[in-house]
């Protein structure tokens, strides 16, 4: 457990990127449960992961900007790229090239106003986002803006709340102090998750009708 | 609370419908035949089972550049092969034949925008691109008939044909719903893009409750038509049609969409593996306990499976009109034949007395049939003040049905007659009062 731990940070392992490893399958799980038991939507579990990923990297005060940012960007964009009937990969690419290219004026911005810890920021989570925005414009075209935007401020949220607990102090000490427990209790979590039958949360709400009306059998 | 729970587990979620029902039910071969419509359709076929016919087939881009679009007929749907739910699905309403010559044709959508051959080429090129097939694999696109509206669904379906989808499990229909176009679906019936969705009685075929936008609604949003009480046309052979569908495609958890066309009557526009939860709130039923029920019923033949989804599941309506029928009417004044303790029948005349729980015979005509014998005893508040009643085990025949009971023993010699029949022993019966009102006393 512990030997296994310090083993790797004696040779050079630093001990951020241990907790990190654990991260994943912590985040994971919690998107598995919101979407499992609570019903909340989002974009499947690798967006909302790898944005909460982003924000490891760059922070959250800038990574839920630059989420938005793009997001905006994007469904703006698509709005004016229907006009010109272009096929849907090559305007697909369009928008990520002018994100892509609002993200460098908002750098120039950044350096005008001296906000030098925007600057600094590791570019690769910044790519991703953008990425990731793709999926917002694709679900946007599939389910009408409305629920595309419920979608993804419930991703966003998820992301959030990802966030948060993967640093808080307790729970890396924990995690770095029991790994091996850590890990065989995700796995035992997850299971459960996979064959839980009961209604989720926002079920409640939906059937909340349906409920009410239902008669029980008579004994 | 407990009995809040307990109703709630009878709803129908997304955990239990995957892990109890779609998962043991339907293997992957089943589910790859129900997301390729083609595919479908070829199974159906084999089996005689009617669909919707198919005009053309662009499966790349060198058949579209090849495409004739004058072959065309003026209406028709442009569907992807793979799509769900509705995503990708154009309906073509008419032809107007323009006077440009490099633009001969121009079709019209449901909101009277018009598409002509480089829009129509558009959007196939983008069902082509996979653009609403899943994992965005390159797709197929299928050119079907649009089918023509029946004069009943006119009113209620707004520039579109509305469908019927019915549950089937272990070859039960379960559930179904019909799905009505409205001007924001564009002429499509699935609920999630703006359809709604009406509950429809298993027995009868005819419509309850609806649901729009996950809200439940009683009429028509514009036209404030009621939702309930149409009655669907050729239901019983709508419930054939799925139970079939589920025998050919061996889909064992299979939600099928059925059309109805004018002219060929119920015709399968496709199969869906993993039919949706919205149809619950349509029919204000809860889904879990039909599959349930259904579970392990033993299904011998198709005539078998709808006669069980009839009494099984069919509604409140059903109720009613079971309740009707079977029912003697009798008036208030009605003559009676009382069984006595050497089983003879002694004839005389009853009050029906809906306003009285028990029935109540006086103690000297009790005497006299010997029906002496007190099984009970009860504290009693009547017109005549508290008492005490005895209660006796009674027999008697009104209007050919025989009644067993237990009855009060009052001392009725100050009224008009000798017994009176209450609500407790009145189930088989319908009170008139119009009826037998000169019967003698």
């Amino acid at each position: 457990m512990t030997s296994i731990v310090q083993y790797m940070t004696t040779h050079g392992v630093p001990e951020l990127s241990l907790v990190f490893f654990l991260v994943i399958p912590i985040a994971a799980t919690v998107i598995t449960f919101a979407r499992q038991i609570l019903g909340v939507k989002s974009f499947g579990l690798y967006i909302p992961l790898i944005t909460t990923l982003a924000f490891l990297s760059i922070g959250i005060k800038y990574g839920v900007f630059l989420f938005v940012i793009t997001v905006v960007i994007g469904s703006i964009l698509r709005f004016f790229l229907r006009k010109t009937h272009l096929l849907y990969l090559p305007r697909t690419a369009l928008t990520l090239i002018t994100i892509t290219i609002c993200v460098y004026i908002l750098f120039a911005f950044a350096i005008y106003f001296g906000e030098t810890n925007f600057i600094q920021i590791s570019v690769f989570p910044v790519l991703l986002l953008i990425i990731l925005s793709e999926k917002f414009i694709a679900t946007q075209i599939r389910l009408g803006n409305k629920k595309a935007t419920i979608i993804t401020i419930e991703t966003l949220i998820l992301s959030i709340v990802s966030y948060y607990l993967i640093t808080w102090p307790f729970l890396q000490n924990i995690v770095l102090a029991y790994p091996l427990i850590t890990i065989v209790l995700l796995i035992v979590i997850n299971v459960w998750f996979g064959k839980w039958e009961g209604l989720r949360l926002t079920e409640y709400f939906r059937f909340d009708k349906v409920i009410k009306r239902t008669k029980l059998p008579k004994k | 609370m407990s009995r809040y729970f307990t109703k709630t587990q009878q709803v129908l979620g997304i955990n239990e419908r995957n892990i109890k029902y779609i998962k043991p039910s339907n293997n992957k071969r089943a589910i790859r035949v129900a997301d390729n419509k083609l595919l479908t359709k070829r199974i159906l076929v084999e089996k005689s089972i009617p669909i919707a016919k198919t005009f053309a087939i662009a499966r790349n881009r060198n058949e579209l550049i090849n495409f004739n679009w004058d072959d065309l007929p003026k209406s028709f749907v442009l569907k992807p092969n793979r799509g769900t739910a509705g995503d990708g699905v154009m309906i073509l309403y008419g032809k107007i034949k323009k006077k440009k010559e490099f633009d001969p044709f121009v079709w019209v959508k449901a909101d009277k925008t018009r598409m002509n051959v480089s829009l129509l080429q558009e959007h196939t090129l983008n069902i082509l691109d996979g653009q609403y097939s899943k994992g965005q694999l390159p797709d197929s696109a299928i050119f079907e008939e649009r089918l023509k509206l029946l004069r009943i669904f006119k009113p209620y379906s707004y520039r579109g044909v509305p469908d019927i989808r019915v549950i089937v499990y272990n070859s039960i229909p379960v559930m179904a719903e019909l799905r009505l176009p409205t001007k924001e679906s564009d002429g499509r019936s699935n609920l999630h893009l703006g359809g709604i969705g009406v509950g429809i009685d298993m027995a009868t075929g005819t419509t309850t409750s609806a649901v729009h936008h996950g809200k439940i609604i009683k009429y028509l949003p514009d036209t404030k038509l009621p939702l309930s009480g149409i009655k669907i046309p050729e239901w019983r052979n709508i419930l054939e049609l799925a139970i079939e569908c589920q025998h050919a495609s061996k889909v064992g958890f299979l939600g099928v969409d059925i059309g109805m066309d004018r002219e060929k009557g119920p015709v399968v526009l496709e199969l869906n593996a993993r039919p949706g939860l919205s149809i619950q709130l349509a029919n204000l039923s809860p889904l879990g306990v039909r599959l349930e029920k259904a579970r392990g019923l033993k299904v011998k033949s198709v005539k078998q499976a709808i006669r069980l989804a009839q009494d099984l599941f069919g509604g409140a309506i059903e109720e009613e009109l079971e309740e009707l029928s079977g029912r003697r009417i009798i008036g208030i004044k009605e003559p009676i034949e009382i069984i006595d303790n050497k089983g003879e029948k002694h004839k005389t005349t009853a009050k029906i007395d809906t306003g009285a729980y028990r029935t109540s015979i006086c103690s000297s005509l009790a005497k006299e049939l010997g029906l002496i014998e007190t099984v009970k005893y009860k504290k009693v508040r009547s017109s005549l003040g508290k008492e005490g009643r005895s209660i006796i085990d009674l027999s008697f025949i009104l209007d050919k049905r025989t009644v067993s009971t237990e009855a009060f023993i009052a001392d009725r010699q100050e009224l008009k007659f000798d017994i009176i029949v209450g609500r407790k022993d009145l189930k088989k019966f319908l009170v008139d009062p119009s009826k037998n009102i000169l019967l003698k006393e």
